[in-house]
């Protein structure tokens, strides 16, 4: 009898056990593909923090300790570390003697042992020459105008001058970290590291500074570098970063008193856990209403059966069927809808991750959140037909089992305005979060212990269900008047336009939830592609901001890049080419990189965002800036250790063409906050002209190009151009891209848009096309008696098409400002991920119109359906239906 | 003797159908007329090809054989609803209107608009349903709902009411009540009747009658006292 059942269920009721299974495949895959995505995603967090570490530990001995002691405590601790040791030597100063002489403030000598490279490759880009002897630092080579061959005096401290021969310069991309105080608390400010370093040999550093350490034991240290094995650590941010932190405070009590641990890598784990809780709240704000969707649409489709059902089961009752036994039959539908789903489902998930993410679902990782995902199917499936099933076994009725229509009281909600409420809340909630600016995930620096304001999901959930509630009430008070409906489609629906007004009427419940679930879908769709739009824009202009423009061509100033600035304009695919210039200047005794630009052009090479500067407005500081040729804008950091006013006059140093530090009067006219390829701590902007004429130094190191989009072409280009300078960088934004801060926009999220979006799409066409197809198809008695009444095809369409435009229509709009609102929720309460913040959410059209166009079809694919069904002749619809 | 005036002629017709790749004969060559006042019972057991009989003479079906015309009537496309007027066996009125609703449709289809409201109360007082106006379908008894489905038939005042078993799920007062009515409106009316019944109670009170046996039809002309 079950195999009987079974094999009636798959045949006549097929449409509807594939809808409902439909809705379970999308809910399954959402959340398997999804999840999986979040584990790998995780895990490429915590490779790239790995991978931007150069030295994981730095191990300070303090003067007089057992260095091979502390060795042993290292091996103890962290198992199969590679360790190198390190001497730090502070040198009162460095000297080049050539007609005239440049001398050095304080600086460090570091002496790295053979080999050192090897193990930390990370953070040395060789410039120019070798290794094989003193290496100096970029902007030591350029103070001292020292290069390879030149030999140097460096000045001991408390013994004599020693010459060192320069072999070669370098840019030490990792100086922040190699030349950090060790044992400093854990936020304490950061220490700037020096402006004058020297690389050596260990065994040649030794010759110079042992001596040093005898007379001087406090300026001269020596640490273990180590390079942890990363193989053992594990993949989750915070695990990763506890399990590090953990493993240095066993070193550290192993070696109390003797040494001082600096843990780059747990350092550099705990910013990458923020991001790893930040992309669990994108999960959430971004997937869950896909999953919720996914689930209502398995519902919504079981639920367009429920005439159906009732007449099966009043068939059943009169056959004789106990209320068990029913609800046997019940639950073989919901298991065989489960099968079907969550095989469709998990096939789904990993065809998508496979084409979309480029990644396998099958991994351990995963496997939790692919029976988690299955699981949650059979769930769903088992709920979306048993409990309408039971409660129509329940309170069945030779009356009610035709009920088909019901005279409706208002609901509990629209009685209490729920919908209003819900608005108000999130109305509330935003305008909290916009004016405080509030952090929605909190991960302090050095503290394990992370915190998510999940209040904060309020605002969004709170505005896409009170939409959906409203777009359901203003849908049903729309159609309770057939009237002015009847008036309103009379000029298409002709004759019949006040039945069909009528009908549609007394169906506006029905609809109402149709136009609602289709603005759910809409507005999910809607709102992910312009959060994910904007924050696409947001990691080009956070690209931008860390490689300058599309192209930078980085020179020296004996060599600038601005030179070739006339041939690197006229490249192919190059529109537009600024030349800048990129000096330092003291601050007081401060370093500061300083860029001088032509504020009027600047914004033809790169982009020039209100968020960079401190009053909002773009043109109007660079115009301030244009308008007085002394004018200068600095940090907020500088502002408040000079207490600056505008208008007050600043003296910087700068070194001018004698290679000699002079001072420049400018005048505060502005803060700046970032600029294309300035570095996030203080720096300053000034016209490029004015700092030309008062160092004498005309030379422009940087060209910035902004190209047609041919990224590559434009790089390979410029090459050739300008790669004949020496100590040239050309960088594109596709290598920025790879570097940047934060590591939840290095993430794929491109992949997890396109996976969102995918999803997005498929639930419109299932909301839209799906419950009105197979509402339309429980219709089909209505549109046979009409037929045998003498309707045509041409009277039967408008009862068809009505209903689809009202469904599509309604839901469109309603979905579309539903979704525009909440994406612009979603960016101001995870402000968090941006760097800078977006001025604007950004509108992705095509793919709006793409969504548009899938839903449009999808309606016309159902409304299509249903007329071909009404094309046939009325004895066979008849015959059917008996 | 004046001549009738013929509504339905069928010359040898045929009605095949296919099932599970057999073919299947529903109506094999029947031969019948029917003029106008005419009022036939049509009856045949289950399966015997009553409802396929209806379904041609009603214009729902064409014939797989023969000839089948409408001298009086004119094209098969322009029967229903101005002409001939159908009622089922079923429960046939659409749940998302009203009983009014209902019984002004076959109106709307002929796009009479000026006249639907009036027309359609005068056959709901017609047959005493003036007061379920405003009902909906699934508020209505099945006899009251088989009288909705009378005053809709007659609504357009057609010349030819087909009814398959229009008293298959009522009760048996309420079956009599409702042949009555339709019969009386005929008979004031100079309608044709065409009914399928297989309640020989029912099929007595029809002056003509014909039988159907496994898909032949043969008349019988019989006088009967109402």
């Amino acid at each position: 009898m079950i195999f009987t059942w079974m094999k009636g269920l798959v045949r006549t009721r097929f449409g509807r056990l594939a809808g409902a299974s439909a809705g379970i495949t999308l809910t399954v895959a959402l959340v398997a593909a999804m999840g999986v995505f979040m584990v790998e995603s995780n895990a490429s967090m915590t490779a790239r923090a790995v991978q931007a570490v150069p030295v994981d530990w730095q191990v300070q001995m303090v003067p007089g300790s057992d260095q091979v002691a502390v060795k042993t405590a290292i091996a103890d601790a962290a198992g199969n570390a590679k360790t190198a040791l390190v001497g730090y030597a502070d040198v009162a100063g460095l000297e080049f003697k050539t007609d005239s002489v440049q001398s050095t403030g304080a600086g460090k000598v570091v002496g790295l042992p053979d080999g050192y490279r090897d193990t930390f490759s990370k953070g040395f880009r060789l410039l120019t020459g070798t290794y094989d002897g003193a290496v100096l630092l970029q902007q030591t080579a350029a103070n001292l105008h020292a290069g390879p061959g030149d030999t140097i005096a460096v000045h001991r401290i408390g013994l004599a001058d020693a010459s060192v021969t320069v072999t070669g310069v370098v840019d030490l991309v990792s100086a922040d970290t190699l030349f950090q105080a060790v044992g400093v608390p854990p936020g304490a400010t950061p220490q700037a590291p020096p402006d004058n370093a020297v690389l050596m040999p260990l065994g040649q550093w030794q010759g110079l500074f042992d001596p040093q350490a005898q007379n001087r034991p406090d300026t001269v240290r020596m640490q273990w570098h180590v390079a942890l094995d990363h193989g053992a650590l594990v993949q989750d941010p915070q695990a990763a970063y506890q399990d590090v932190t953990h493993q240095g405070h066993n070193l550290e009590a192993r070696v109390a008193g003797s040494a001082l641990l600096a843990n780059n890598l747990a350092a550099s784990l705990d910013s990458a856990r923020s991001d790893a809780l930040y992309a669990r709240v994108l999960f959430l704000f971004l997937g869950a209403p896909g999953i919720v969707l996914g689930i209502l649409l398995t519902v919504a489709v079981t639920a367009s059966g429920g005439d159906r059902r009732r007449r099966d089961q009043s068939l059943l009752r009169l056959r004789g069927a106990s209320l068990p036994t029913i609800m046997r039959f019940a639950t073989l539908e919901a298991l065989l809808t489960a099968a079907i789903g969550v095989a469709g489902g998990l096939v789904l998930a990993a065809l998508l991750s496979s084409l979309v993410l480029g990644h396998s679902i099958l991994t351990a990782a995963g496997l939790p959140w692919l029976v988690g995902a299955a699981i949650l199917g059979l769930v769903v499936a088992l709920c979306a037909v048993l409990v309408p099933a039971a409660h129509t076994a329940r309170t069945l009725s030779v009356a009610n089992a035709r009920q088909v229509v019901g005279r409706r009281s208002k609901p509990l909600w629209q009685r209490l305005y729920v919908d209003v409420a819900l608005l108000v809340i999130a109305g509330l909630i935003y305008w909290k979060t916009a004016a405080s600016g509030y952090q929605i995930v909190l991960a302090p620096e050095g503290v394990a212990a992370t915190a998510v304001d999940y209040t904060a999901f309020l605002a969004p959930i709170s505005l896409w269900v009170g939409a959906a509630l409203l777009a359901l009430r203003l849908s049903e008070l729309a159609l309770s008047r057939p009237a002015p409906l009847s008036r309103a489609i009379g000029p298409v629906a002709s004759a019949v336009a006040i039945p069909v007004a009528a009908s549609v009427s007394r169906q506006r419940g029905r609809i109402a939830a149709g136009v609602a679930l289709t603005a759910l879908a809409f507005g999910f769709a809607s709102s992910t592609a312009i959060f994910n739009t904007t924050y696409q824009g947001q990691a080009r202009v956070d690209a931008e901001l860390t490689n300058g423009a599309d192209v930078t061509v980085t020179g020296t100033t004996a060599d600038p890049a601005g030179d070739k600035l006339g041939e690197l304009a006229s490249l192919p695919g190059v529109q537009g080419a600024q030349a800048m210039q990129h000096r330092f200047a003291y601050v007081g005794t401060d370093l500061q990189d300083l860029y001088g630009i032509d504020p009027q052009s600047i914004g033809s090479a790169t982009s020039m965002a209100n968020a960079y500067f401190a009053n909002g407005n773009a043109a109007a500081t660079l115009a301030k800036l244009a308008a007085e040729p002394s004018a200068v804008l600095v940090s907020d950091e500088t502002v408040t250790d000079y207490q600056l006013k505008l208008g007050d006059t600043i003296n910087l140093r700068l070194q001018g063409s004698d290679h000699q530090y002079h001072p420049v009067a400018f005048t505060f006219a502005g803060v700046v906050r970032e600029f294309p390829t300035a570095p996030r701590d203080s720096f300053i902007i000034a016209n490029a002209d004015y700092v030309a004429q008062q160092t004498g130094v005309s030379a422009r190191e940087v060209v910035l190009l902004r190209t047609n989009g041919d990224l590559s072409g434009v790089k390979a280009a410029a090459q050739t151009v300008a790669g004949g300078l020496a100590g040239v960088r050309i960088t594109s934004l596709d290598d920025a891209t790879h570097i940047i801060g934060s590591s939840l926009t290095a993430v794929d999220l491109g992949g997890l848009t396109r996976l969102e979006l995918t999803f997005a799409v498929l639930t419109v066409a299932g909301a839209t096309g799906l419950v009105l197809a197979l509402g339309l198809a429980d219709r089909r008695r209505s549109f046979a008696i009409l037929s045998a009444l003498g309707a045509r095809a041409s009277q039967l369409a408008p009862f068809i098409w009505v209903e689809g435009a009202m469904v599509f229509v309604g839901g469109a709009v309603f979905g579309m400002a539903t979704g525009t609102l909440i994406a612009q929720v979603l960016v101001t309460e995870l402000q968090g991920v941006f760097d800078p913040p977006p001025e604007a959410i950004t509108l992705p059209w095509p793919y709006l119109l793409t969504a548009l166009g899938v839903g449009l079809l999808a309606t016309a694919g159902a409304v299509a359906q249903s007329l071909q069904d009404v094309r046939k002749t009325p004895a066979q619809r008849m015959k059917e239906l008996q | 003797m004046a001549f009738k005036k013929w509504l339905v002629e069928g010359k040898a017709v045929s009605r095949t159908f296919s099932r599970g790749g057999e073919e299947f004969t529903a109506l094999d060559n029947a031969s019948f007329r029917i003029a106008a006042a005419d009022q036939i019972a049509l009856t045949g057991r289950s399966g015997s090809g009553k409802s396929t009989l209806l379904n041609l003479v009603a214009g729902l079906d064409q014939a797989s054989k023969g000839t089948l015309f409408w001298p009086s009537l004119g094209a098969a496309e322009t029967l229903r609803p101005s002409h001939i007027a159908v009622m089922f066996q079923s429960l046939s009125l659409v749940p998302t209107l009203t009983v009014i609703e209902n019984v002004a449709l076959p109106l709307d289809l002929l796009g009479k608009a000026a006249d639907r409201e009036k027309l359609s109360l005068a056959a709901l007082e017609r047959f005493g349903l003036s007061d379920l106006a405003d009902n909906l379908p699934e508020e209505l008894s099945g006899g009251q709902a088989q009288r909705v489905s009378l005053a809709r038939a007659t609504v357009t005042s057609p010349q030819l009411v087909i009814a398959d078993e229009p008293t298959g799920q009522i009760d048996h007062d309420t079956s009599r009540q409702v042949m009555s009515a339709l019969r009386d409106w005929a008979d004031e009316t100079g309608a044709a009747l065409l009914v399928a019944t297989h309640d020989s109670e029912v099929a007595a009170q029809f002056p003509m009658s014909w039988q159907m046996t496994h898909g032949r039809l043969s008349a019988v002309e019989k006088e009967t006292a109402r």
